[in-house]
């Protein structure tokens, strides 16, 4: 994978800053039910190898589902972050880097989750949400 | 029609009736894509606003001199968003409600926000900010 070294980011009012580390070019986009619940659409986000942040009185890790949890500022309510508990597994959300230049939205999850309405116009690898949880019973998460 | 729209964790919970004819409006422009799912918001608007049923967490963030954010804060759910001096009309996120009452894209707007590393597939309307804010 064709990694860069750091990204900075923050949430919109800035109370929550944040370094990435090992951020790849690949970004995917998930269409679960949850992740548009929560953020408005599907949720494009980008797997990091490690996070540090600033302002971190101002995040919030709600619980959502026995193994993970849902990042965001607790003042503007910018959704940051989706984590796989006891990991450092974070998946960050696009839109909250400083320079998201060089992103390709790569990949499509729970596409069977995916309403009619919309459809990217984007040529991707797409998983069913019974193949995501395949892949993660192989000990293999999607990127 | 009226219907029913609650956040992830179900604390935040309302009722409305949508814009007749309108459908989803899609927001490419940055602050959207920063607070919410780092792509579009998707949003429908509620004639004459919502009605809470619960809103005990629901917090308003002023994220401009045009407008003002709601979300959870106890899940972080990105629900509304509110011209200021509008009155009741509110913008919501679309996958609160539920799947079945026929939306459809009604327009792209702020496009010239939107990076370049996605598109969408259909040929609905795409506004540029210049055109958003010169009215409809």
């Amino acid at each position: 994978m064709n990694e860069r070294a750091i990204l900075t980011g923050h949430c919109l009012c800035g109370a929550v800053k944040f370094t990435a580390t090992g951020v790849p070019h690949e970004v995917g986009a998930c269409h679960c039910t949850m992740c548009q619940r929560w953020t408005g659409g599907p949720a494009i986000a980008v797997k990091v190898a490690g996070m540090d942040f600033e302002g971190e009185e101002h995040l919030t890790r709600f619980r959502s589902s026995d193994w993970a949890e849902r990042g965001f500022c607790s003042t503007c309510g910018s959704n940051l972050f989706y984590r796989i508990v006891g990991t450092d597994d974070y998946y960050v959300t696009a839109g909250v880097f400083d320079d998201p230049s060089g992103f390709w939205l790569a990949s499509q999850i729970f596409i069977d989750e995916k309403p009619d309405y919309y459809d990217f116009a984007n040529e991707t690898k797409m998983l069913t949400g019974e193949e995501v949880f395949e892949a993660v019973a192989k000990g293999k998460m999607p990127e | 029609m009226i219907i029913n729209g609650q956040c992830l964790c179900g604390a935040v919970r309302f009722h409305g009736t949508p814009v007749p004819q309108r459908g989803v409006g899609v927001c490419h422009c940055g602050q959207c894509r920063r607070w919410g799912g780092g792509g579009p918001f998707m949003a429908v608007r509620m004639e004459g606003g919502v009605t809470f049923d619960a809103d005990e967490t629901l917090v308003w963030y002023r994220s401009s001199d045009a407008g003002e954010r709601g979300f959870c804060g106890k899940c972080g759910s990105s629900l509304f968003w509110r011209a200021l001096g509008a009155g009741n009309d509110v913008a919501i996120n679309v996958s609160t409600l539920p799947e079945d009452h026929g939306q459809q894209i009604f327009e792209h707007i702020w496009v010239d926000d939107q990076p370049g590393w996605y598109d969408f597939a259909d040929a609905r309307p795409r506004k540029t900010a210049a055109e958003c804010l010169g009215g409809d």
